[in-house]
């Protein structure tokens, strides 16, 4: 049985579900105790990248799609305990959250993300894997 | 046409899934983790069971082991649709029951073939 579905029918509720991911990532990043880690917020946090993921992968959206796995996979490290969360991590992960944003409005607004939009993002993800591998 | 119990906490995921199985034809429910679709399944019976993995509250791997464990679940077929790609998921899940795995990107014509061939 094959069935043709438009999938642009569906973009709307996810790109609400990604700001609502943002926003519960940035939340939780912001709450966490660095002091000592709650894993069950880590693992909250890792399914807000997690979930935009799959659904930009879905959805065609590739750039999404790579930047949502990088995040995943430095999350998964965090919420395994192969990688430690440092202030100065933490405030990596907030702006990768907020650059994020950026292009999931664009790609709302039908848009491919500006070259400083990509870099900034590149940047900031080099910066993370730095920072946790160190 | 037989009834199926779709569960992801990603609701645009839950959508296109439900989505494309009521435009097949099936009866379709929806539930946003694995404590709401132990509940659905026990307040209703279900043809088959199609659950994500990584999932707040209970996860998929967790409600298939504890569906297994009613009788009424014991041959139902249950499908996992994840983006987990690892091998030692995919046993974990085997070990608590689960029929079937589909990796996503979700794909329709994947998910309907899959049905057909575990539903009969």
């Amino acid at each position: 049985m094959t069935i043709t579905i438009d999938m642009s029918q569906f973009h709307g509720v996810f790109f609400e579900e990604c700001f609502e991911c943002l926003d519960a990532m940035e939340s939780g990043l912001n709450t966490l105790d660095l002091e000592k880690i709650d894993l069950d917020q880590v693992n909250s946090i890792y399914r807000g990248a997690h979930t935009i993921k799959g659904g930009s992968a879905t959805f065609g959206f590739n750039t999404a799609a790579e930047y949502a796995h990088t995040l995943e996979k430095q999350l998964n490290d965090m919420r395994n305990g192969a990688a430690i969360i440092t202030p100065p991590i933490r405030d990596v992960l907030l702006n990768v959250i907020n650059s994020f944003r950026i292009v999931i409005t664009d790609l709302q607004n039908k848009q491919d993300s500006n070259q400083d939009t990509i870099k900034h993002q590149d940047d900031l993800q080099a910066e993370l894997d730095k920072l946790t591998q160190a | 046409m037989a009834s199926i119990l779709a569960v992801d906490d990603s609701a645009s995921m839950r959508k296109m899934v439900s989505f494309t199985l009521r435009a097949a034809g099936y009866d379709v429910e929806e539930a946003e983790d694995g404590v709401d679709a132990l509940q659905k399944a026990q307040a209703r019976q279900f043809d088959c069971v199609v659950t994500d993995v990584n999932m707040p509250n209970k996860d998929g791997i967790t409600l298939i082991r504890d569906l297994r464990a009613l009788p009424q679940y014991k041959f139902i077929p249950m499908l996992m649709l994840t983006t987990e790609s690892g091998m030692e998921k995919k046993m974990e899940g085997k070990a608590a029951g689960a029929t079937g795995w589909m990796v996503k990107p979700f794909n329709p014509d994947q998910l309907l073939k899959t049905l057909l061939k575990v539903l009969g």
